[in-house]
C-alpha cells in the first residue's frame, strides 16, 4: 500500500493525479499482484519457500529503492516536455499506463509472490491446515496494508518526504528479506545484506528524478508535498512573478503573484473578479468569498482593484494548507488581521454552510489537478448553496476552464448556473486566454454590454470592459426549459453529474474546436 | 505574443501605401482608443476584402480573441492567398495558439512570397531584408512546434505499445505459472 499510494506522486509531476492516473496505476498494482500471486504458487512448490520469500522481499526492496531514481526518465519517455495541458491530456492516461507497466508491476509482482509463499512457508514450519496459514497470513497483509495507507498519507509522505517514503519500504523490505536469508541460513545472505545497506546508502545520495524542472526564464523558489498534490513555486528571472504550480503544471498555474496589488493584465482571469464592486458600487465594504482561494491571488487583485474608500472584507476558502502556507511566505497572503479571514484546509462545500451571510460576491475558483472540477463543486445545488450567502444584487462569479463557449465544460457550468439562479447568467470569453469567468446575480439582473449598469469609470473599466464589449467575447446563457434531472438536460446535479466526461470531451477535441486548423 | 501590435506599425509602413487607407485609419484610430466594439463594426463594412480581413484581425487580436483573430486571417487569405501580412499575421496567431499544420503551412507559404518579394527588381533591401528575417523567425517556431506534435505522435504511440507490452508480459508469466502448476508437482509435497 506505501508503494500504490506514493506511486501516483511519483508519476503527478508528468501525468497529473487525476481519477484517470489513480485508476491507471491501481489496475495495475492488481493486475501485477494477481500475477505475482500465481508466480508465488508456482515458486511454493518446490524448494524452500522462507529462502524464496527472501529473496522475493529483497528483488522487492531493490526495485523499491530506484523508483524514485528512474521514475524521471521512464515517464519523460511518455510524455515529451513543452506540452500544453490540453496537448498533454490525451498523453495522460496511456503515459501512465506504461510507466505503471514499466515502474510499479515488476514491484507489485514480487510482492504478489510473497503471499503464497509466506502461507506456503508458514503451513511447512508449524503443520496444520492450509487455511490456517492462509488465514493468517491474509490477515497480516491487510493489517500492514491498513497500517501502510494510514502511515503513507499521514506520516510518511509528510514527514518522509516522496523519496523517503519510497526508501522507507524498501528498507522494510529488506530487512525482513535478509531476517529470512539469515533464518534460513542461505548462503551468503550477510552479504547481501551489506550490498543492500551499501546501495541504500547510495540512493538516499542520488537526485530524485522526479523534481520539477522549470520553463526557460524561471526559477524554483521552494517545492512542496502536500496530502494533494506536489507543488512548487516559481519565479520569473527578473523577479517580477511568482507562480504557483500543482503536479504536471504545464502551462497551468494555481496562483500568481506581482510586486503589485491590482490588475496583473496579460489574460488573467482573476482581473474579472473586480468587476462586480464596480457594478454594485458599494459605499463602505465589499464582502467577498473565494471558493478554491489558493495562495490568494484573487485577494491581491481585489485589494488594489475596488473603487476608492471601499474596504475590501476576505474570506478565503483554500482545502489544501500547504498552499496556504506558500502564499504566507511568497504570495504575501494575510491569513489573519482585519478584513481577512482564510479557511484552510476545508472543502469550499462544507466552508458554505459556516460563512456568515449576506455576502457581496462568491468566487467559484475549485479545481483538483490543474484541470479537473470536483463534481460536488459544480453541481446546481452547489451554485444554489453558494447564491444563498449572497444578499439581493450580490454576484457569484466561476472561473470555467474551457475552449469558448461551445466547450462542453463552460455550456454545462453556464446551464448549471442559470439554473441554480433562476435568471439569466452572463459568459465572458477571457482575452487573450481560453478560460471564460460566468457572472451570476441574485435579484437584479446581470450588467451585460450596451445596457444600463454595464459601463464603469476608472482604470478597471477602461482596461477590462472595452475588449469585452465584441460579440464574440460574451454570451447570454439563459435557465434550460424543462425538468433540470430529466435526461439530456445538461445541467449538472448532485445525482447526475457529467464532469469527468465533459472535461475528458473538452480536452480531446478543444483546441480543434477553437482554433481554426489546429 | 504582445509585441505584435508594436511591430505591425512598422509592417504596415514597409507595405507602402494601400487602398482605403482612410477607412482603415479610422478603424486604426478607433482601436487605438480601446473602442473595439466599434473599430470591428467598422472594419466589417470597408469594402475591399483583403483590407476588411487585415483590419478585423487587428481589432480582434487587440481586443484578445486570438482564435477569432486567426479566424479572420485564415478567411482574408482565401480572397487573397498571397498577401505577406495576413500570411505573416495568422502565421503568428497559429504558432501562438499551438496550431501546428496552420502554422506551418503559413510559415512555408509566407516564406515563398517573400523570396519573391526578394527577388522582385526595385524592392528595397531593407524591406526585403525585413520580410526575410521574418520569415525565417515564423518558419523557425512553426518548425519547432511541428517537431513537439511529432514528439507528441511518438509518445503516444511508446506509450501504447509499452503499454501493450507489459500487458503481454504479465499475461505470459501468468500463463507460464499456470501451466506449470500441475497435479503431478503439487503430488510431491504431501501435506498434514
Amino acid at each position: 500500500m506505501v508503494v500504490e499510494l506514493a506511486a501516483v506522486r511519483l508519476l503527478a509531476p508528468w501525468f497529473g493525479a487525476s481519477t484517470g492516473v489513480w485508476t491507471n496505476v491501481i489496475g495495475v498494482i492488481l493486475l501485477a499482484l494477481a500475477v505475482g500471486y500465481v508466480c508465488g504458487a508456482r515458486l511454493s512448490m518446490s524448494g524452500s519457500p522462507d529462502r524464496r520469500l527472501g529473496f522475493a522481499l529483497v528483488a522487492g526492496c531493490l526495485l523499491t529503492a530506484v523508483l524514485p531514481l528512474v521514475a524521471g526518465w521512464v515517464a519523460g519517455t511518455f510524455m515529451p516536455a513543452g506540452l500544453a495541458l490540453d496537448e498533454a491530456a490525451g498523453l495522460m492516461l496511456w503515459g501512465s499506463l506504461a510507466s505503471s507497466l514499466v515502474l510499479f508491476a515488476p514491484v507489485a509482482a514480487l510482492l504478489g509472490c510473497g503471499c503464497p509463499l509466506a502461507v506456503e512457508a508458514l503451513q511447512v514450519g508449524s503443520g496444520g491446515h492450509a487455511g490456517t496459514a492462509g488465514g493468517r497470513v491474509l490477515g497480516m497483509s491487510t493489517l500492514g496494508s491498513l497500517v501502510g495507507t494510514f502511515g503513507t498519507t499521514h506520516w510518511l509522505l509528510p514527514s518522509c518526504g516522496l523519496k523517503g517514503t519510497f526508501h522507507v519500504a524498501a528498507a522494510c523490505l529488506g530487512l525482513a528479506g535478509v531476517v529470512l536469508l539469515l533464518r534460513t541460513r542461505t548462503p551468503r545472505a550477510s552479504t547481501v545484506m551489506l550490498v543492500l545497506v551499501a546501495l541504500g546508502a547510495a540512493s538516499t545520495l542520488m537526485p530524485e528524478s522526479g523534481s520539477l524542472a522549470p520553463g526557460s526564464g524561471w526559477e524554483v523558489l521552494d517545492q512542496r508535498q502536500s496530502e494533494y498534490q506536489r507543488l512548487a513555486v516559481l519565479q520569473d528571472v527578473d523577479g517580477g512573478q511568482r507562480r504557483l504550480v500543482a503536479n504536471e503544471a504545464l502551462d497551468s498555474f494555481q496562483s500568481v503573484w506581482s510586486a503589485q496589488t491590482g490588475l496583473l493584465g496579460g489574460g488573467q482571469y482573476y482581473d474579472y473578479f473586480a468587476l462586480p464592486a464596480w457594478w454594485a458600487e458599494p459605499q463602505e465594504r465589499w464582502d467577498v468569498l473565494i471558493l478554491g482561494m489558493g495562495a490568494g491571488t484573487a485577494v491581491r487583485v481585489l485589494e488594489g482593484a475596488l473603487p476608492n474608500g471601499v474596504e475590501l472584507c476576505s474570506i478565503g476558502v483554500e482545502i489544501d494548507p500547504v498552499v496556504v502556507e506558500l502564499g504566507e511566505l511568497y504570495f504575501e497572503l494575510q491569513t489573519d488581521g482585519p478584513g481577512r479571514r482564510v479557511l484552510a484546509g476545508l472543502d469550499a462545500r462544507a466552508a458554505l454552510l459556516g460563512v456568515e451571510s449576506p455576502q457581496d460576491l462568491v468566487i467559484v475558483d475549485c479545481y483538483a489537478n490543474n484541470m479537473e472540477i470536483p463534481p460536488h463543486l459544480c453541481s446546481v445545488e452547489f451554485f444554489g448553496e453558494a447564491l444563498g450567502v449572497l444578499g439581493t444584487g450580490g454576484f457569484l462569479m466561476v472561473n470555467a476552464a474551457g475552449f469558448g463557449f461551445d466547450d462542453p465544460v463552460v455550456d454545462a457550468l453556464g446551464r448549471t448556473l442559470a439554473q441554480a439562479s433562476g435568471a439569466e447568467v452572463l459568459a465572458l470569453r477571457v482575452p487573450f486566454s481560453r478560460n471564460c469567468v460566468l457572472v451570476a446575480r441574485v435579484g437584479l439582473p446581470v450588467p451585460r454590454p450596451g445596457a444600463l449598469g454595464w459601463d464603469i469609470g476608472g482604470a478597471v473599466g477602461r482596461a477590462l470592459l472595452p475588449a469585452l464589449e465584441i460579440p464574440s467575447a460574451w454570451k447570454l446563457v439563459e435557465p434550460p426549459p424543462g425538468d433540470m434531472r430529466a435526461p439530456g438536460a445538461q445541467v449538472l446535479t448532485d445525482d447526475r453529474n457529467a464532469m469527468d466526461r465533459l472535461q475528458r470531451a473538452s480536452l480531446r477535441a478543444g483546441r480543434q474546436r477553437w482554433v481554426v486548423g489546429a | 505574443m504582445m509585441v505584435l501590435p508594436l511591430v505591425t506599425s512598422v509592417a504596415l509602413a514597409l507595405l507602402g501605401p494601400a487602398g482605403g487607407r482612410g477607412d482603415s485609419q479610422d478603424v486604426a484610430a478607433l482601436r487605438d482608443q480601446g473602442l473595439y466594439a466599434l473599430a470591428l463594426k467598422q472594419a466589417q463594412a470597408l469594402d475591399d476584402p483583403t483590407e476588411r480581413s487585415r483590419e478585423m484581425l487587428e481589432v480582434l487580436y487587440h481586443a484578445g480573441d486570438l482564435a477569432g483573430a486567426l479566424g479572420a486571417g485564415l478567411t482574408g487569405l482565401e480572397v487573397a492567398p498571397d498577401d505577406r501580412l495576413l500570411l505573416w499575421r495568422s502565421a503568428r496567431l497559429a504558432t501562438d495558439l499551438a496550431a501546428a499544420s496552420a502554422a506551418l503551412d503559413l510559415a512555408r507559404r509566407l516564406a515563398r512570397e517573400v523570396e519573391l518579394l526578394a527577388s522582385q527588381p526595385g524592392v528595397e533591401a531593407s524591406t526585403s531584408q525585413w520580410w526575410l528575417d521574418t520569415s525565417a523567425v515564423m518558419l523557425e517556431e512553426a518548425l519547432q512546434l511541428g517537431e513537439l506534435r511529432e514528439q507528441q505522435a511518438g509518445a503516444r504511440g511508446r506509450a501504447r505499445w509499452g503499454a501493450l507490452l507489459g500487458l503481454v508480459l504479465l499475461g505470459a508469466l501468468a500463463t507460464w505459472a499456470t501451466q506449470c502448476s500441475g497435479p503431478a508437482q503439487q503430488g510431491g509435497r504431501a501435506r498434514v
